[in-house]
């Protein structure tokens, strides 16, 4: 266990690190000429409608594999149901956190 | 409506508050968006909805202060008592013998967000975790939480230690410089993890939502207002269900 002074030390450097944040937000970004732009602007549409497009691929393959496992628990074992639905649905939700990923990367290169 | 428009623009006072906020904090760190007022007084809404139902709740077991078994009926405090016996379930197979000291954290987190989400459900409301600086604070408080509790579990030294030297063994310290960097980059994966997964989630219904919603009014949009549901009540369980998982690999070494 830690002293009460050591406690209180830790708790006030958490706090400081916490308040002090707000520095690293003199962040840039880069522009270009107006052709270049345009340019630019069509290869990150193309690039966001491939990004999304393999990620639900990758994404409906994987979760057709868990809940395929899982119905065949569930068959095996019908009073199982509900000892088994529960992973299932958190195995589900991860597969598809992946997937949301690549949607949060095609929505900030194309709105 | 319009994106990033609610009901609660329409209060009296709001246009005054988004510029006070803009001028003060400008945009965020985390995500950089102009439109500071609104998931900050969305959750604020949501914080006024869970103490008003904590205050009910606190009326109702001091008036029933005998009552060992719980009521039948539906109401709130009933509602709190079913949720919090499945998630205090869920987290004693997850941590172990000491999940009651973890539950007040995790129990607030799984509130929030739970509420959060279910606003966006109402027409007009937009959620608060639709923004990723209200879920990167809910995943950076997880955080500094699971690190906290593993520091004052088993020392600030142990806890490196075994962070370094998950084998134990007096081999294992060869290792150190390549599973150091890997933890590392594992530790901090996960907040990030947990706050893009709930703002991904919320603001990819909402937007499949108003897609739809523009196509026609009549009948489609009703699966995905049910699918919308489904994914509020779902996250906010795996929030709970990760933050408990963190708990228990930070304070695993101590037996």
């Amino acid at each position: 266990m830690l002293s009460k002074n050591l406690h209180r030390v830790f708790l006030i450097v958490v706090v400081l690190s916490i308040l002090l944040f707000p520095i690293l937000s003199f962040a840039e970004e880069a522009q270009g000429t107006d052709m270049a732009k345009a340019e630019q602007l069509k290869f990150m549409a193309l690039a966001a409608g491939l990004a999304i497009g393999a990620a639900a691929f990758g994404g409906a393959l994987g979760q057709g594999k868990a809940v395929a496992a899982g119905l065949e628990g569930i068959a095996r074992n019908p009073s199982a149901s509900g000892k088994i639905f529960t992973p299932m649905l958190l195995g589900l939700a991860f597969i598809e956190s992946l997937v949301i990923y690549a949607l949060i990367i095609a929505f900030k290169l194309a709105p | 409506m319009p994106h990033g428009v609610s009901w609660f623009n329409f209060l009296p006072g709001y246009k005054e508050l988004e510029r006070f906020l803009n001028e003060v904090f400008g945009s965020s760190f985390i995500a950089k968006n102009p439109l500071v007022a609104q998931h900050v007084v969305s959750a604020l809404f949501v914080f006024v909805i869970i103490i008003v139902m904590a205050l009910i709740t606190r009326s109702f077991l001091i008036r029933n202060r005998e009552n060992l078994i719980g009521e039948p009926k539906f109401s709130i405090p009933s509602f709190f008592d079913a949720l919090f016996e499945m998630l205090l379930n869920q987290m004693r197979s997850i941590i172990g013998h000491n999940a009651e000291e973890h539950l007040p954290f995790v129990g607030t987190i799984i509130i929030f967000i739970l509420f959060s989400n279910l606003l966006g459900l109402i027409p007009g409301f937009l959620p608060p975790t639709n923004n990723l600086n209200t879920t990167a604070a809910c995943a950076i408080s997880v955080f500094l939480y699971y690190h906290y509790i593993g520091i004052r579990k088993q020392g600030l030294i142990n806890y490196f230690k075994h962070m370094a030297n998950p084998i134990g063994e007096w081999w294992g310290y060869f290792l150190v410089w390549l599973m150091f960097p890997i933890e590392l980059i594992g530790h901090l994966a996960r907040p990030l993890s947990l706050s893009l997964r709930l703002m991904g989630n919320m603001t990819g219904d909402h937007a499949v939502l108003a897609i739809f919603l523009g196509l026609t009014l009549f009948l489609i949009p009703i699966p995905f207002m049910i699918l919308g549901l489904i994914v509020a009540l779902i996250q906010a369980f795996i929030f709970a269900i990760l933050t408990c998982v963190y708990i228990a690999l930070a304070q695993a070494h101590e037996e």
